[in-house]
């Protein structure tokens, strides 16, 4: 984000205090070569298809997003209101960069993008509340071949 | 890899590939409609994959472009069209019948950008605007009404319900001409336009709320710190 020497001092405070988990583990995967690279986006921008249930607010929950999914299926239920949202309103891409990973993918910069994508929403949701649906998201990247993830938040 | 908007926290869990951009919140892809920086955001993102050690924190190089800058003498945007600012508005017409005439002003230019983009994303609630509109004045009595979308609470409909009234604003002053900024289209809505008026109501209402839920909604969930000093509460 903007520098926090640039916030004010009440959002500056609000992030300096924020319950950030510190693991005590270092997991570590050597990457395969970037042909055989299969990835996935995971985002925490509480996207999900038009018609999908919003989240609610403290949700750990998620949703799946297919690799066919277009911008104008998309909407975004983020519990917040205190981030940009015109962004995601001109260009899915600028949050959720897929179109992006499959200009990759036609340039063989990569191997291919995943079938499934997922979302969690990240506002007013300790990280712990997710624990039980990140392990599941992880059994379905598996699933899916995928051995590369990109975490985007918002 | 993980695209890290906020340096501080990455600094203490140490997610094992992490790359920091300087972006604003909301944007950690940096530029919308600009597949170039976006591609070079990928890309940084992927080279982390490079690495036989970690865990690693890098710095993206690149800014996003600011938008204008006033203390540079560039002017401020302007809203294009002629709203009736809610200070400016006759106490003859109702506030129900004044939200209802800024919705459909603005109609044509949601369409236009829905002509633009291919795309809206309104849509969480999905009530019609006119019944989204009508759903969040009618707690403005204080009494909390049936929920208009099935097996949702009210509260919950609410929220979306005022996430997508405010979608409907900005991308029908993002098809607009000039090239507002986020923080424009924020002082514009909570300012300038009914709809913020409401909101700002709205509020008022839930913050007195009897229903936790709903005091929370009020206070987190409506309007964001930096447009609340335009509440009439502060």
């Amino acid at each position: 984000m903007v520098r926090l020497g640039a916030l004010s001092e009440w959002d500056r405070q609000h992030i300096l205090n924020a319950d950030v988990p510190s693991f005590g583990d270092r997991p570590w995967a050597v990457a395969p070569p970037p042909v055989e690279r299969r990835v996935a986006i995971v985002t925490t921008a509480g996207l999900h298809r038009r018609g999908d249930r919003p989240f609610s607010p403290g949700a750990g929950d998620y949703r799946i997003v297919p690799g066919t999914s277009t911008g104008d299926g998309l909407v975004m239920s983020h519990v917040s209101v205190n981030f940009d949202r015109t962004g995601f309103q001109e260009d899915l891409n600028v949050v959720f960069p897929l179109d992006r990973l499959r200009d990759l993918a036609g340039d063989r910069l990569i191997g291919s993008v995943a079938d499934y994508h997922y979302s969690f929403m990240g506002g007013g949701t300790h990280p712990a509340w997710m624990r039980e649906s990140a392990a599941t998201v992880a059994e379905l990247l598996r699933a899916d071949r995928v051995n590369a993830v990109l975490l985007v938040p918002v | 890899m993980h695209i890290s908007l906020i340096r501080e926290h990455s600094e203490k869990n140490r997610t094992p590939r992490t790359l920091w951009v300087t972006f604003e919140l909301g944007r950690p892809l940096g530029v919308p409609n600009d597949p170039g920086f976006q591609r070079r955001v990928v890309e940084a993102a992927l080279r982390l994959l490079e690495s036989s050690d970690g865990p690693i924190l890098a710095d993206y190089p690149e800014d996003a472009p600011r938008g204008r800058d006033r203390s540079a003498g560039e002017e401020p945007w302007v809203c294009p069209i002629g709203l009736v600012a809610p200070s400016d508005a006759s106490g003859d017409e109702s506030v129900d019948a004044r939200l209802s005439r800024e919705i459909s002003g603005l109609a044509p230019w949601h369409d236009l950008a829905v002509r633009k983009t291919e795309r809206s994303t309104v849509g969480s609630s999905g009530l019609e605007m006119p019944d989204a509109a009508a759903f969040v004045l009618s707690f403005l009595s204080g009494e909390v009404p049936e929920s208009p979308i099935d097996g949702a609470r009210a509260d919950r409909a609410l929220k979306w319900a005022c996430d997508d009234i405010r979608a409907y604003y900005y991308e029908a002053m993002l098809a607009q001409p000039g090239s507002p900024t986020s923080g424009d289209l924020d002082a514009w809505f909570f300012g300038e336009t009914t709809a913020g008026s409401v909101f700002f109501d709205l509020q008022k209402v839930l913050l007195e709320h009897e229903d936790e839920t709903f005091r929370l909604i009020g206070k987190v969930s409506l309007v964001p710190r930096l447009q609340q000093h335009r509440s009439p509460l502060d």
